[in-house]
């Protein structure tokens, strides 16, 4: 790269061993990658900014009024002058941005607290959803996988397919509100909507109970208490298979065709002649290198769990960010709106650099120059 | 077959074989009661904040109401679960709550002042204690009202208390007559001190055990506005609020507890999660737009509340929110009335129906004088592919639009049958104020088409025309209403056309504001039920929505309707008020001024073993108030 090397005096030992490593490497491109991050989120703000100033002054001004009843006794023109309504666009700009810059994101209406407070608040939501169900997604999806390849083209491989198009096919609110009826609303009320029943919620607001995470399941486990972590997990069960059920399709289909064209690559073959049991070729072999493709896949979509599932949150009634969201949108908060379009932009740079890094593990020729 | 492939045929065998038995099986009849001492309560819509002087929401007024407790309180009947529904209750009439007795003229405690002007004065209860033990006093009472005044947030409820009391709709006005200014921000610190003095202090004062309020000039609905379920009016400990960080009820000080966050950061205020009320429930836990967790107070002045727990939950999903009340572990359940079917009928599940309901929601208004530039509501602006600006100001269309509507159909399919046709805009439960033998409009075509035929000179007949409906989403009636509007109205003759759209709030404010909207369909809830609570934001030069109706409408308003709504208000005699609100609603149906859509009924949906449950039209919420409630059976 053009430095001039010789001046530079050697480094002490242990170093030797660190430069020119991949790891050295592998650090090197991942700050690369992390310092992009901050102009992606301008662009980002840049363009839902843009978006926005579509709107007229009165539209806008529907943040602060919600309502007929509302308007009684207002000035408009006084309301617009004082939330700077009318200020050009390069001052209200501005004053966006120095509120971004410092995290304040703004009333959030659909909320009814300030929109920092209620993305704290969803946000655990969201990751105890994405966390239970991204094992049964990841490890579920590669599982069917390799069954249906491994079978190719018998009876197993056609039943396992066309259970995961089933699932991919069945709405979610379908398939939510059906499992509720039959854990819930049937005889038995083992798996109930919410996150936790009514005895478990007193416990975990008592002043005896500590909070980590947020996240009931964990935070449940670091307090020792087994009756709130099965109540969690009871709660939890049912969102995270309608999670994972609907979502095995898409995997197993890559993890299949990815590992049939690995069992056809030579070294399995070989592998193959060598003697070894079919089972250590697939796993110790082949199935390594068929998971390639399936990596980069499923880590975009388990970060984008992280997002919440509007449908899910909504069938089970679990308050997380999608469900937010998609309130938000329907009542034109613009607040929370561009604190989601931020936290989106952060979430798909840390998602695709992480799928890049593991992709790297993966595979040693893999290296990022 | 492979061990895996085994493995997973029973695990899928037996899943279907537990799926099918589970599908069998629901509640039994006569249900062993869930909970005893629990009563929750499952609903959509959340809180904005738990400040008396803030909010002006029915999420927040229903928390506020069972853990706040006002001077007055309005007689309640009971609906419950074994179909018994008593009668007794009022929305004109009075019990005494924290005030000892309900002022009248006869008992001497209402008096008119020679300027014109009448006091109230409210004895107050002796014995009461907050819920963090301090005892009630005049004090208190005082304080509470000042606050709401001074705090006067944007959009917020204070002009209720600040109109009775000062004159003047708002805080900042009174300040900008004081300092003779026309922008608040021009006052100086001692015009607002000044202000504060002259109108605020002097309006509620504590005279020994009692506290006084004076009004300028006769308000007839003020006693309504300090009843129990009117959350502005909610009694607060002073000592505790200043102690929260509130306002310390000086002259000096209120400016900066005035307007906290703008009126849309319900948070400024110290009161936003935190309360100490003298009422039956004790606030535990607030999770907003989760759930709100109340707890019984023991040491109520009267005696406890029958339940030991209260919750109220948030569930948006109405699938989930029926399988938890079909279950039996929710016990009142809010259900939007066209899934009534799903829960009429269970087990263990009962209906009540046919209750009254005060409110105009919702209902169609006219705009004459539509603003035509740069509005793609109105088409070209002209006859034919759109209309002028003029289009509602002739008295013929109008009537015409009123005979168009189908009044039945609308409430045999949105309604299920269960609402009811109504002049306006006093609602009909409004007595003695409504008129029964005014003539309603009905669904005639021909009337309709005869009245299209003469408007305009004919012009209209002759050239047709095109313009859009707007409604504001989020309510399906509101959607079919425009609906109904546009398959009756284009039947007449095919050179109308009328065009439908649903917006979200921002955009209706929009055009709202701008008067864009040739036809608009949205509804008003009473704040007080007080016929001058309707007539003004309906027929008001300034109303809330005939003050966004055109210029037409607004000289029709300062010349016929402000002087007859000036008159309801200028005296408490009830037959007198009476022929006044008669006057209006006979001027609203003549003139044809809005479509008076058929309105809902209320209906309470309860599990079997819910008892007494409290009812009265004016409750922020049609179950609202959990102190009566128990649960189990009569027997």
């Amino acid at each position: 790269m053009g430095w001039v090397r010789e001046s530079i005096p050697d480094p002490p030992f242990y170093l030797i061993f660190w430069e020119g490593t991949r790891a050295e490497i592998m650090l090197a491109y991942t700050t690369r990658r992390v310092l992009v991050l901050p102009f992606v989120l301008l662009g980002i703000l840049l363009i839902i900014f843009g978006m926005l100033q579509l709107l007229s002054a009165n539209q806008r001004l529907s943040t602060f009024i919600s309502s007929p009843a509302e308007l009684k006794n207002t000035d408009i023109e006084v309301l617009k002058e004082e939330y700077g309504l009318n200020d050009p666009i390069w001052v209200r700009f501005g004053r966006w941005l120095d509120d971004v810059v410092h995290l304040r994101f703004g009333w959030s209406e659909s909320a009814k607290m300030t929109a920092k407070r209620a993305f704290l608040r969803f946000f655990p939501v969201s990751i105890e959803l994405a966390l239970w169900s991204a094992l049964p997604i990841i490890l579920g999806g590669i599982w069917l996988g390799t069954v249906a390849a491994v079978n190719h083209n018998n009876v197993v491989d056609h039943i396992t397919r066309l259970f995961a198009i089933v699932g991919w096919s069945l709405p979610s609110f379908v398939a939510g509100l059906l499992l509720l009826m039959v854990f819930y609303g049937g005889i038995v009320t083992w798996f109930p909507p919410g996150r936790l029943g009514l005895e478990a919620s007193e416990i975990v607001h008592s002043a005896q109970f500590v909070r980590y995470t947020q996240l009931n399941t964990i935070d449940a486990l670091l307090n020792w208490n087994w009756f709130v972590f099965t109540d969690a997990v009871r709660h939890i069960i049912l969102p995270a298979i309608v999670m994972s059920y609907v979502r095995w399709a898409m995997l197993l289909r890559i993890m299949r065709s990815s590992l049939l064209e690995t069992l056809r690559k030579d070294y399995v073959q070989t592998a193959r002649a060598k003697g070894l049991k079919e089972n250590v070729v697939i796993k110790k072999h082949a199935r390594r290198n068929a998971l390639i493709p399936v990596v980069t896949v499923a880590g975009i979509y388990v970060a984008f769990l992280i997002n919440g599932l509007v449908i899910t949150e909504t069938i089970f009634d679990w308050h997380g960010l999608g469900r937010w969201a998609v309130t938000a949108a329907q009542q034109f908060d613009t607040s929370t709106l561009m604190l989601f379009a931020l936290f989106n932009g952060v979430l798909l740079v840390l998602a695709n650099l992480v799928v890049d890094l593991i992709y790297a593990y993966l595979d040693p020729r893999v290296t990022y120059d | 077959m492979s061990s895996t492939s085994k493995k997973s045929l029973i695990f899928g065998l037996s899943f279907v074989l537990i799926f099918s038995l589970m599908i069998v099986g629901f509640a039994q009849d006569k249900p062993e009661v869930k909970n005893p001492n629990l009563l929750n309560v499952v609903t959509s819509g959340t809180a904005n904040t738990l400040d008396p002087a803030y909010t002006y929401d029915t999420a927040s007024g229903t928390i506020i109401q069972n853990v706040y407790e006002n001077l007055l309180r309005y007689p309640y009947g009971t609906v419950d679960g074994n179909e018994k529904k008593t009668e007794g209750y009022s929305v004109s009439s009075f019990e005494p709550l924290l005030a000892a007795k309900v002022p009248s003229k006869d008992n001497g405690l209402i008096r008119e002042t020679a300027g014109g002007g009448v006091i109230y004065e409210f004895p107050i209860r002796q014995g009461v204690t907050f819920h963090n033990g301090n005892k009630l006093t005049p004090e208190d009472v005082e304080y509470s009202f000042e606050r709401t005044m001074i705090q006067d947030r944007s959009g917020g409820p204070s002009w209720m208390i600040l109109q009775p009391l000062t004159g003047y709709g708002s805080i900042k006005s009174i300040v900008k007559a004081v300092a003779g200014v026309d922008e608040f921000a021009d006052a100086t610190s001692e015009d607002r001190v000044a202000a504060f003095n002259s109108f605020i202090d002097p309006a509620v004062e504590t005279k020994g055990n009692s506290v006084v309020f004076k009004l300028p000039k006769s308000y007839p609905p003020f006693l309504n506005i300090l009843t129990h379920g009117s959350a502005w009016s909610a009694i607060m400990d002073k000592e505790w609020v200043i102690e929260q960080g509130g306002w310390p009820g000086t002259a000096d000080t209120w400016v900066e507890y005035h307007n906290p966050g703008g009126g849309s950061a319900a948070e400024d205020s110290v009161l936003y999660d935190v309360m100490n009320g003298t009422g039956p429930f004790k606030l535990e836990r607030w999770d907003p737009g989760t759930e709100v967790v109340f707890s019984r107070n023991d040491n109520y002045w009267r005696e406890p509340a029958k339940v030991k727990r209260f919750i109220i939950q948030k569930i948006d999903e109405w699938g989930t929110r029926r399988l938890k009340f079909i279950n039996g572990e929710a016990d009142i359940c809010y259900v939007p009335l066209q899934y009534l079917g799903q829960v009429e009928g269970t087990e263990g599940v009962k209906v009540q129906k046919h209750l009254p309901t005060i409110q105009m929601n919702p209902a169609a208004f006219f705009t004459q004088d539509v603003i035509v530039e740069n509005n793609d509501l109105v088409g070209s602006g002209t006859w034919g592919d759109g209309i002028p600006s003029n289009f509602f100001n002739d008295v013929k269309v109008r009537k015409a639009f009123n005979y168009a509507f189908e009044y039945d159909a609308f409430i045999e399919q949105v309604l299920q049958g269960l609402g009811y046709k109504t002049n306006g805009p006093v609602p009909k439960n409004m007595q003695p104020y409504y008129n029964d033998d005014l003539e309603l409009y009905s669904h005639d075509l021909d009337k309709a088409e005869q009245l299209l035929k003469e408007a305009h000179g004919g012009e209209l007949w002759e050239k047709g025309f095109t313009f859009t409906i707007l409604y504001n989403t989020g309510n399906e009636s509101r959607k079919t209403a425009s609906n109904i509007f546009e398959a009756n109205i284009e039947k007449i003759n095919p050179n109308f056309e009328i065009k439908v759209r649903g917006v979200d709030w921002s955009t209706y404010l929009d055009q709202m504001i701008g008067t864009k909207m040739p036809l608009f369909i949205i509804g008003w809830l009473a704040d007080f039920p007080d016929p001058h609570n309707f007539v003004t934001p309906f027929m008001a030069s300034d109303g809330t929505f005939s003050g966004w109706q055109g210029e037409g409408m607004v000289e029709m308003a300062k010349e016929q309707f402000d002087p007859l709504i000036e008159q309801g208000m200028a005296t408490v005699d009830v037959e007198k008020r009476k022929k006044t609100y008669y006057e209006l609603q006979k001027l609203a149906h003549d003139l044809a001024i809005d479509v008076w859509l058929p309105q809902a009924e209320g209906t309470r949906i309860l599990r079997s073993w819910v008892q007494d449950v409290p009812f009265n039209p004016m409750f922020a919420n049609s179950w609202s108030y959990a102190y009566p409630i128990w649960k189990g059976y009569e027997d």
